[in-house]
């Protein structure tokens, strides 16, 4: 059964909105855009829609090739979509872990997070190197279960265009039972932060309770404002170095390191080093957390 | 996608970024204000970075930060935001149009703090090397 790209009739919406937000802003606070950094995440977006489609007819194959060994035969009936989608959702969420716990899947991944804002066109910052990092392997499953290809490659642009709304500070918080069920701009602002309390947090991509379940949830706080970017911000406004930076990062970690430790460097978390010379999230978190309670706590005196 | 989606998101790409142009999104251009403004900003990029004193170039785009045990940032305008780096004492040099601060990172480049001479550099950190 064939069915259309959601995505592709939700452009126009992402420009209208994007049109809208940059509106908001110039009356409330210019420095939530900067035009260049606007013109790197489009171009960026422009180039992962080139890549997608480029290696779209490679998955798909695989999809149909993995479908043969499929457990169930399940039909286009409605209630299929919506199991599809929710499975598609924690499959995401895996995926989305994943992509910021192995630096292999991060040097694909850290594309989007390479923004210093946080707005609308930051949504539409996407890999180009997707296929190359083999992220497609965390879909293989639905289709080993038996969802047809045409249905969960639907259900996963609906899930992109969900995604794409909560790339704003324009919106504060949702109503509270919104809040503890989807994803929303407050959650993905935590995501998206580099404040030490906020790293690898909220992975989720349409339902929070991923997060809430695997225990990987942290609300945003007005005391702590997120601050957006990476832990080494690039700096600049390349394309390229913003899409491939993080695999010359990699491949020059491989060349250099010991040969006991070279596999470290692809399949470790990002920061990882074999003589632990660098930060992890981990290591930010441990040390902002000790300096925090020192903070709190004064040593008393004798 | 086919070449008119691809057409329509390229024109859409430039309509874009000419308005956020022709709004001046992005704010003022000096975005370092204050000695302590740098100093925070070094703080919260650099882990355990407690930085003690800042200099600021005159035009605001650019600021040198020490911290209590010795490390040395840079900062630099990025766009509407501030980027840093750690650098070493060594890669600060003074030059008649201010200090000059090497990064040993080519896409980050070297970051000049405006009408900042040797003088500052040394008040901000006496206890380290020479610039």
């Amino acid at each position: 059964m064939p069915l259309p790209d959601p995505v592709d009739f939700a452009v126009p919406g992402f420009v209208a909105l994007v049109f809208a937000e940059m509106v908001v802003v110039r009356i409330k606070d210019r420095s939530r855009y900067c035009p260049r950094d606007t013109l790197t995440s489009l171009a960026l977006g422009l180039g992962s829609t080139v890549a997608g489609v480029l290696s779209a007819g490679a998955v798909f194959a695989l999809a149909t090739w993995v479908g043969q060994f499929r457990a169930f035969d399940i039909s286009y009936a409605w209630y299929w979509f919506v199991v599809c989608f929710v499975l598609d959702d924690l499959a995401y969420y895996l995926f989305h872990r994943s992509a910021h716990r192995v630096r292999w899947f991060w040097a694909s991944h850290v594309i989007h997070h390479s923004s210093q804002h946080y707005n609308l066109s930051t949504a539409l910052r996407q890999t180009w190197t997707g296929f190359f990092s083999l992220a497609f392997l965390f879909r293989l499953p639905l289709f080993l279960i038996g969802f047809p290809p045409e249905m969960v490659f639907f259900v996963a642009g609906l899930n992109l265009i969900y995604q794409f709304w909560i790339h704003t500070e324009v919106i504060g918080r949702m109503p509270r039972w919104f809040e503890a069920v989807m994803n929303t701009p407050s959650h993905h602002r935590v995501h998206h932060a580099t404040n030490p309390r906020y790293l690898d947090r909220n992975y989720a991509g349409v339902l929070i309770v991923w997060d809430r379940m695997f225990g990987t949830f942290e609300p945003e706080r007005a005391d702590d404002r997120p601050r957006y970017g990476i832990v080494h911000q690039l700096g600049s406004f390349s394309l390229l170095w913003a899409a491939f930076h993080e695999w010359v990062g990699i491949a020059r970690d491989v060349w250099r390191a010991p040969w006991g430790a070279k596999l470290g460097y692809i399949w470790r978390p990002p920061g990882w080093s074999h003589d632990g010379s660098r930060d992890t999230s981990e290591t930010i978190k441990a040390r902002w957390e000790a300096r925090h309670v020192r903070i709190r706590e004064p040593q008393q005196s004798p | 996608m086919n070449w008119i989606v691809f057409a329509a998101s390229l024109a859409a790409v430039i309509v874009l970024a000419g308005v956020a142009w022709s709004l001046k999104l992005g704010g003022p251009d000096a975005c370092i204000a204050t000695p302590e403004g740098a100093c925070q900003t070094a703080d919260d990029a650099l882990t355990g970075f407690a930085a003690t004193a800042s200099v600021v170039g005159a035009d605001g785009r650019a600021a040198l930060v020490v911290d209590k045990a010795g490390r040395v940032a840079v900062l630099k305008a990025h766009g509407a935001r501030v980027a840093a780096r750690e650098v070493v004492w060594s890669d600060v040099r003074a030059t008649d149009a201010g200090v000059v601060v090497e990064t040993r990172d080519r896409r980050f480049g070297a970051v000049r703090l405006k009408d900042v001479d040797a003088l500052a550099v040394r008040r901000l950190a006496p206890q380290l090397t020479e610039v």
